[in-house]
């Protein structure tokens, strides 16, 4: 198992005055290893776009990021982030792959002709596709599902290679009442026994409150 | 059977039956990552490398590689700055390359620039040199999709979550667009820059009709696809019929059958 | 039981009899000669189907599999038939072609002033060789010559068969050759302006002055200010038609035609025939014969 118990804070994701055209100027934040984020502000506040940017999508004009201690621009290891895009909920309906096809490319990095996952690493596979109530519906085509299914889907792909650090981008949107409860269980359990560090982009804090250290609120922090 | 009597047809049966699973490997990708036109663009960009191979009396094969990898780079590289639209540069790349081949065949001046050749192909007059070539480069890239092939998918699939997933999505698709280009510039002289679009499209689409695994697609569409040419080349073996248009033809036919059972069964 | 030993010497019988040469050629003009001279003792084929035009084929596996069951491949020029290499490479019947432009008197194509662009001559022998040899009558001669003294040698069985049919046909040919002959030292005006430059040797042979539309092959065409020339040049030198050639589209013909006033007609290289004319028995030698009544108008000849 890749997670190393450290009892020294370490940073993850640092940004030093970040801007990004119009939509962000001058952000700044820390964000150590174990930390339950949640990153919150109204919708169009430029939330998705700090993703982006941290992520690399996007290029910042302005400032610093820095990842696993390392500048964004010399840092290689993006598996060590699992990411749940916003928009997953809205793929191409008719892409020829069955669920189980899109979760398994979860280790698609370090799948190759001479590689192949691990009987571990797919036995958690099927333990996170259980958590995720997916299991039933693996061999559908993955445009046939609903957006909630495919949004757990798409989260189980996010953690199937265990990443150090889990960006969900509003997540919350499709998934219905009683699997939120499930979900939310999974993420702090995670946090707590293998100290992933999650970073929860939402618009509404919710039933999260309990669950987070940290709250960023976009151009204003609160704590 | 008396068709397989002759060397020629045996020699028809081996080569299509490459180009078909070469076609419809590189085809599903292509259409999964709604990038279809690209082979009809670099298909018309292996004719302009045709026309320079008659003006410069060089391997026409050997230019129409060279210039269809030189373009395919072009048009990676432009698209990755997504200051155009895909399929845009894609027609820009299309007509242009089309107008200069018909230019530089004027100017060649010669009667071997017999470009007609290279719109349909001979599958019928393939050399053995043709065969081991095609041959070479089919295990070498089999070798390579199945390698890549996991990050292929997920590029395909979401280009934006490849890149977060630490994949060298860049390197993948100019890889990508090379091998394809070294295909159609392999198989023009085959079946045709006209028709190899054909056999990379028609399959791929037909097998997404049933709705399976990316996996599963991909070995309908491979099938089809080598249906397709072993019954064409019969076709036109037995009523005398141009023999890359058969094919696709056949496969068109598959197609139409593929949508019937689908919609109607 | 007794049918099928029947049918089968029968069979037997069939195959000793066929002591059949088997013929395939690449154009029309080839074909027309073989089929002349080998008559009913030459199975022969012809791969540019009627009514194509030569330039652009693709070989169906039927043809493939008539070439390789035949003992003489004849050929016309790698400048007529490039597409013939590929199929004899495939085939490996490297040792049956005969290449008809080895034997008859060639010129080289007219490079056009308008393309202004230098080709090494010598670079690429051969290259620039205007194809259409069969044009001249006096090659037309040499090919039926050449042709007979083929099919003798690999059949010489019917040696006395082969040269009956020479000598008929070859008067046919001869007494055209004497009406031409006689009609080009009569005419006013020795020009012509044609689709694509396929009568340099019939040019060469009367001393007739040749201008063309689209210069050596039909598919390359001719720009714009190519065809305001052609248009200056009908003008001054007095040229009353306009030629095309069947099998190619004359729209270029028609505008020049219609911008310097004068008749479009067809004039015939005889590079095909159509399926019905084949039918009809008219071959060759009938299109000779109609090009010249075409020619002495336009030439003003008498």
């Amino acid at each position: 198992m890749r997670w190393v118990v450290n009892n020294l804070v370490e940073k993850i994701i640092e940004l030093k005055n970040v801007g990004y055209k119009n939509i962000l100027s001058t952000i700044s934040l820390d964000i150590e290893r174990g930390d339950y984020v949640a990153i919150i502000g109204p919708n169009g506040g430029g939330k998705s776009t700090l993703l982006k940017l941290i992520l690399k999508l996007l290029k910042k004009e302005s400032g610093e990021i820095s990842l696993f201690s390392t500048p964004q621009d010399k840092f290689k290891d993006f598996y060590k982030i699992g990411y749940v895009a916003q928009n997953s909920v809205q793929i191409d309906t008719n892409f020829p792959a069955t669920v189980h096809e899109i979760i398994n490319l979860g280790f698609a990095h370090k799948t190759s002709l001479f590689t192949k996952s691990s009987e571990q690493e797919r036995e958690y596979m099927e333990y996170l596709m259980e958590k995720f109530a997916i299991s039933d519906i693996k061999d559908y085509q993955i445009g046939s599902l609903s957006g909630g299914q495919r949004q757990r889907a798409m989260i189980t792909r996010a953690l199937v290679n265990q990443p150090e650090v889990l960006i969900l981008d509003e997540p919350n949107a499709g998934i219905d009442e009683n699997s939120q409860e499930t979900f939310y269980t999974l993420l702090r359990e995670l946090n707590q026994s293998k100290k992933l560090t999650v970073i929860f982009v939402t618009h509404d804090l919710g039933r999260l409150k309990n669950d987070v250290n940290k709250v960023f609120h976009i151009n204003k922090v609160l704590s | 059977m008396e068709i397989f009597e002759y060397a020629f047809m045996i020699n028809a049966m081996i080569a299509g039956v490459i180009v078909a699973i070469l076609a419809s490997t590189f085809g599903i990708f292509v259409v999964v990552k709604r990038y279809a036109m690209l082979s009809d663009t670099l298909a018309h960009v292996s004719l302009l490398g045709v026309a320079i191979g008659f003006l410069l009396h060089i391997s026409t094969i050997f230019s129409a590689i060279v210039v269809a990898l030189g373009v395919s780079l072009i048009i990676e590289y432009i698209r990755n700055y997504k200051e155009l639209y895909s399929d845009s540069i894609l027609s820009i790349f299309l007509s242009g390359s089309l107008a200069m081949a018909i230019i530089v065949v004027s100017l060649s001046n010669s009667f071997n620039s017999s470009l007609f050749d290279y719109l349909f192909g001979s599958i019928v007059a393939v050399s053995d040199e043709d065969i081991l070539t095609i041959l070479v480069f089919a295990f070498v890239s089999l070798l390579l999709v199945w390698h890549y092939y996991q990050k292929l998918l997920l590029i395909s699939f979401d280009e934006e979550l490849a890149y977060t997933s630490g994949i060298n999505v860049k390197f993948l698709n100019l890889l990508f667009v090379s091998l394809v280009a070294i295909m159609i510039g392999l198989s023009i002289k085959i079946i045709g820059a006209l028709l190899i679009g054909a056999l990379m499209i028609i399959p791929v689409s037909s097998a997404i009709l049933f709705k399976k695994s990316f996996f599963t697609t991909w070995i309908i569409a491979l099938s089809i696809a080598v249906c397709s040419v072993i019954i064409g080349l019969t076709i036109s073996f037995y009523i005398s019929l141009p023999s890359g248009a058969t094919i696709v033809l056949v496969t068109l036919i598959l197609f139409c059958f593929s949508y019937i059972y689908k919609k109607f069964i | 039981m007794l049918k099928k030993i029947v049918a089968s010497a029968l069979l037997v019988c069939g195959v000793s009899a066929v002591a059949e040469l088997k013929v395939t050629t690449t154009i029309y003009p080839l074909y027309s000669i073989v089929k002349e001279i080998g008559g009913k003792k030459v199975e022969l084929n012809n791969l540019i189907p009627f009514g194509v035009e030569a330039h652009g084929f693709d070989p169906t596996p039927n043809d493939m599999v008539k070439l390789s069951k035949s003992d003489i491949f004849i050929v016309s020029s790698d400048a007529m038939e490039p597409w013939k290499d590929k199929i004899i490479h495939s085939l490996k019947i490297e040792d049956k072609v005969f290449d008809m432009s080895k034997y008859v008197k060639l010129r080289e194509a007219e490079e056009e002033e308008t393309h202004g662009h230098e080709h090494s001559k010598g670079d690429h022998k051969g290259e620039n060789i205007d194809p259409h040899y069969w044009v001249s009558l006096n090659n037309y001669i040499i090919m039926t010559n050449t042709i007979s003294k083929l099919i003798i040698e690999k059949d010489p069985q019917n040696k006395e068969y082969y040269e009956k049919n020479r000598e008929n046909f070859l008067e046919k040919v001869n007494s055209l050759k004497l009406k031409y002959d006689i009609s080009m030292q009569t005419c006013a005006n020795k020009k012509i302006l044609v689709n694509h430059d396929a009568f340099g040797y019939f040019a060469d042979d009367y001393s007739v002055k040749q201008y063309s539309i689209s210069g050596m092959t039909p598919e390359s065409k001719p720009s714009a200010k190519q065809i305001a020339e052609l248009i200056k040049i009908a003008k001054k030198e007095g040229i009353n038609t306009v030629f095309f050639e069947e099998f190619a589209s004359p729209k270029v013909a028609q505008t020049i035609a219609q911008e310097a006033h004068v008749k479009i007609d067809s004039l015939r290289p005889a590079e095909n025939i159509s399926a019905q004319e084949n039918e009809q028995g008219i071959g060759y030698l009938h299109i000779m014969e109609e090009n010249l009544n075409k020619l002495k108008f336009a030439m003003g000849c008498k």
